[in-house]
């Protein structure tokens, strides 16, 4: 593996991993800001990486900025706006191809890199908020995402069972918040709610690519020290409380297909069993799950199970017709309480583990992957590389699973209903 | 067995493409580094060619929309296991997807790419049906099919292809409807595989971290010689004219939904690559994120950032779509009819042409960063009659009065439909 990671801390909760490997033809830079999860300022953190990308002090419109990177071979900029537990993660990437591809020779990497610091460090302000007339675009734009929910039926399922799976927790938002809090929105508290992150928020930065570009990697360093700043370390383990009975809730919709979506808990919080055992059930094609709950007993049409990490929340989520409902239900229980009873054999086990191994060397094959890999592993504090996650993997047994599966209580069921026979009106 | 090397010289990349005896291409694309491999295994054949004759047949036969993709799900169950189980054991996350006009066999693997190339070439070379497991498939599939219909991005596509599209088999969902699978039975899966799963409409290609000397080794093992049958598709007669002007369809949705489509005479070979690339560059000249037209519909607020723009192409079909999400779809409509009427009348922007060029010349290079791009590059344009790196030698060597002259044709306003779904 011609891979290289280094990691330097620059400040107070900022850090620059860098990550080379020569087979790369082309670099990735990424910025994140982690911060809590929070209803009053979510929305303002959701719209930020939106406002950044598009227009800077030199780069006044989209269309410019846009034309810019173009020039560079098509760089692009890119937002990141996801949750982790009860955090909020927000950021922008910028990626674009290696020096050594540019036709004419040009220096395309620290130019790309120049722009991004001017997106981050000297964003287009006006009456000490963002410019007004490009954020009233993306506030918008914003609206109609928050809006464009309910198109994708499977991720509405999953935002609709989590407002009640993690009922009173930060968890229950979205990270894109509520549509009352983007018509809130202003200019002023979203350029507000941005000074504060780079005061106060975790600071991750990423520069991954087939060429070290000590220019870039200097120019980043430099910009993010002279920060000020005011940081606290971050919790990023938070585990979802057990409700003392299972809260079952419903929507009736204008579906052909039925969703149900079911939370189980778990006082177990560690990462590699909590994989394994969700893997085993719920995420591959041989997985308990697929072969049973819809080869053998056609039951769903998908049916697959997930583990949020850091809130210690199974979830199982499955396409299912309205008559099958229940007996759904019972035969995905069934499967859990197969686990927990050490119902599977060694093979089926060892299957996950090749699998789950798989997937965490192919993150070698790709800039964003293996940046993502390693800004997880920062986040848990292990820095592990594939190879070493994988050893922890091997090490399991079968007692881990069991332990792992035997941990779950079912805490939330949501169902989507169909109120249609043969689809939507024409 | 020759080894013919495809060689880009800008890029410095090359793979070998091989005509094997059994009848089938294999294309393998070693890349230095890469600890992944992609493989696909994939016959011509996908959900438009439900009309057909070989030199065994006396006539054309006409079989259920919605097979290709019904045949795809079979194929994963073998006479005495399910395929996922084989692959199983070899760590290696496999798929299959039916398209228009493909039907591909997928793996991805970072360890043993060997034991489960074995299992590629040998369960798709195995067919295995009964009326009992076609009838249980038969409500997997219609489970599918209204799962889709749920889909809104998907209807919305869809109806537009029923808009351009008269008799054109392509205007039909890809895994046909409850009604059109319902008349499948086994014999049907039968003579359809034994057609269009004859090794010499079929194509390996292969990327990663891989050999192609041991691809060989296990395409010896694993292929048995085809007869050529001299397969024959046949399509109805397509007029250039559209079917429908629009079309509405009400679904729980946020914003409304468009497609926006302009029909075009089809193409063949090279000559379809290289107006795919024309109709592309057009597209971005038009309503590109760089061009006037998309920042004054996005200042107006009649388009978001979901707004995008694709050339759809086939056997048989041509059209230049844009899609998105708008309040007012009908405004978008007809300020890119007025946009293409003032291109076709005062010019393309040479200025921006350069640049798009250069744009999409750094997507190529960042294309060959990905195990998996580089595979299906490879086996698309193998299908189309091109190879992979014909596309960057197209880019590099357009001039901008190609696009020009091509406007008329490509961009017929009197050949435009739009599709909208939007809420009750």
């Amino acid at each position: 593996m011609s891979l290289k990671m280094e990691e330097f801390v620059i400040s107070d909760g900022i850090k620059i991993k860098t990550i080379i490997d020569k087979k790369f033809k082309s670099n990735l830079i990424t910025i994140r800001f982690i911060t809590k999860l929070n209803e009053k300022t979510v929305s303002q953190n959701a719209i930020i990486p939106n406002v950044l990308v598009t227009t800077n002090s030199t780069y006044k419109t989209r269309m410019e900025l846009t034309t810019k990177l173009s020039e560079l071979y098509g760089s692009g900029f890119a937002t990141i706006n996801h949750k982790i537990a009860d955090n909020q993660v927000v950021g922008i990437s910028a990626s674009c191809i290696c020096d050594a591809y540019a036709l004419a020779g040009e220096g395309i990497t620290s130019e790309v890199t120049e722009i991004l610091l001017d997106c981050i460090f000297k964003p287009l302000v006006e009456e000490n908020g963002f410019g007004k007339h490009d954020f009233d675009i993306r506030k918008t734009e914003l609206i109609d995402s928050i809006d464009a929910e309910i198109n994708d039926k499977r991720t509405y399922a999953i935002k609709r069972a989590n407002t009640s799976i993690y009922k009173n927790e930060p968890s229950a938002l979205t990270s894109y918040g509520t549509k009352d809090g983007a018509i809130a929105l202003t200019p002023q508290n979203a350029f507000s709610a941005y000074k504060e992150l780079l005061k106060t928020a975790q600071i991750e930065i990423m520069y991954c690519g087939g060429e070290k570009n000590v220019d870039s990697i200097e120019m980043l360093k430099k910009a993010f020290s002279s920060i000020e700043r005011d940081f606290s370390e971050n919790v990023f383990s938070k585990i979802s409380p057990l409700k003392n009975e299972v809260c079952e809730v419903s929507d009736e919709m204008d579906v052909n297909q039925c969703k149900m979506v079911m939370a189980y808990k778990s006082d177990f919080n560690t990462v590699y069993e909590n994989r394994l055992m969700s893997t085993m059930l719920g995420g591959t094609a041989f997985s308990k799950l697929f072969t049973n709950v819809r080869e053998k007993f056609s039951l769903c049409y998908y049916c697959a199970a997930g583990f949020v990490e850091g809130k210690g929340v199974l979830i199982i989520d499955s396409g299912v017709e309205l008559s099958n409902i229940p007996k759904a239900r019972e035969e995905i229980n069934n499967q859990i309480i197969a686990l927990a009873k050490g119902d599977f054999t060694d093979e089926e086990m060892h299957n996950a583990v090749l699998s789950i191994s798989g997937d965490y060397k192919s993150n070698y094959d790709s800039t964003h992957d293996i940046s993502s890999w390693y800004f997880i592993q920062g986040i848990r504090r292990d820095n592990f590389t594939p190879e070493q996650a994988i050893q922890k993997l091997e090490s399991l047994t079968r007692d881990d699973v069991i332990k792992a599966a035997s941990a779950l209580k079912l805490d939330t069921v949501y169902i989507m209903k169909s109120n249609v026979s043969d689809g939507g009106a024409e | 067995m020759n080894k013919d090397i495809i060689k880009s010289d800008r890029f410095k990349e090359q793979y070998y493409k091989i005509k094997h005896p059994s009848g089938l291409t294999i294309l393998v694309w070693s890349m230095e580094g890469f600890s992944s491999t992609e493989a696909l295994f994939g016959t011509n054949y996908g959900s438009i060619n439900t009309r057909f004759k070989t030199n065994k047949d006396a006539d054309f036969v006409d079989v259920p929309e919605g097979i290709a993709h019904f045949l795809e799900h079979k194929l994963f169950e073998n006479e005495d296991c399910d395929v996922f189980e084989l692959y199983a054991k070899t760590g290696a996350n496999a798929n299959a997807y039916t398209s228009f006009d493909k039907t591909v066999y997928l793996f991805s693997c970072s360890d043993k790419w060997k034991e489960s190339l074995e299992i590629l070439l040998s369960f798709v070379q195995k067919p295995y049906f009964t009326d009992a497991t076609v009838q249980k498939e038969q409500g997997i599939i219609g489970q599918e099919i209204r799962m889709c219909d749920d889909n809104p991005d998907w209807r919305v596509f869809f109806n537009l292809l029923d808009a351009l599209y008269v008799n054109h088999p392509v205007k039909i969902d890809i895994a046909g409807t409850v009604e059109s699978i319902a008349k499948i039975d086994a014999d049907l899966l039968y003579r359809c595989y034994h057609t269009f799963y004859n090794l010499n409409n079929m194509v390996l290609s292969i990327s990663g971290n891989v050999n192609v000397d041991e691809v060989l080794k296990i395409a010896d093992k694993y292929l048995k010689p085809c007869e050529d049958i001299k397969l024959e598709n046949q399509f109805s007669d397509e007029p250039l004219k559209i079917n429908k002007t629009d079309v509405l369809k009400i679904l729980p949705v946020g914003t409304p939904l468009f497609n926006i489509g302009f029909k075009a005479p089809p193409k063949t070979g090279k000559e379809l690559l290289r107006s795919e690339v024309i109709a592309g560059m057009a597209l971005s000249l038009i309503a590109g994120s760089t061009s006037p037209l998309y920042k004054q519909l996005t200042e107006e607020g009649l388009i978001n950032s979901s707004f995008s723009s694709e050339v759809f192409t086939g056997d048989g079909y041509f059209a230049n779509i844009l899609g998105g999400e708008s309040k007012n779809p009908e405004e978008v409509f007809a300020r890119i009819k007025a946009e293409i009427e003032n291109v076709k009348s005062t010019g393309l922007d040479k200025k921006r042409f350069n640049i798009i060029k250069k744009s999409k010349y750094g997507q190529l290079v960042r294309g060959f960063n990905n195990v998996e791009a580089c595979a299906s590059l490879m086996l698309n344009s193998h299908f189309i009659g091109a190879d992979a790196f014909d596309v960057v030698e197209i880019i590099a060597n357009l001039e901008i009065n190609e696009v020009q002259e091509c406007l008329n044709e490509m961009f017929d306003i009197s050949n435009s439909a739009i599709s909208i779904v939007k809420n009750r």
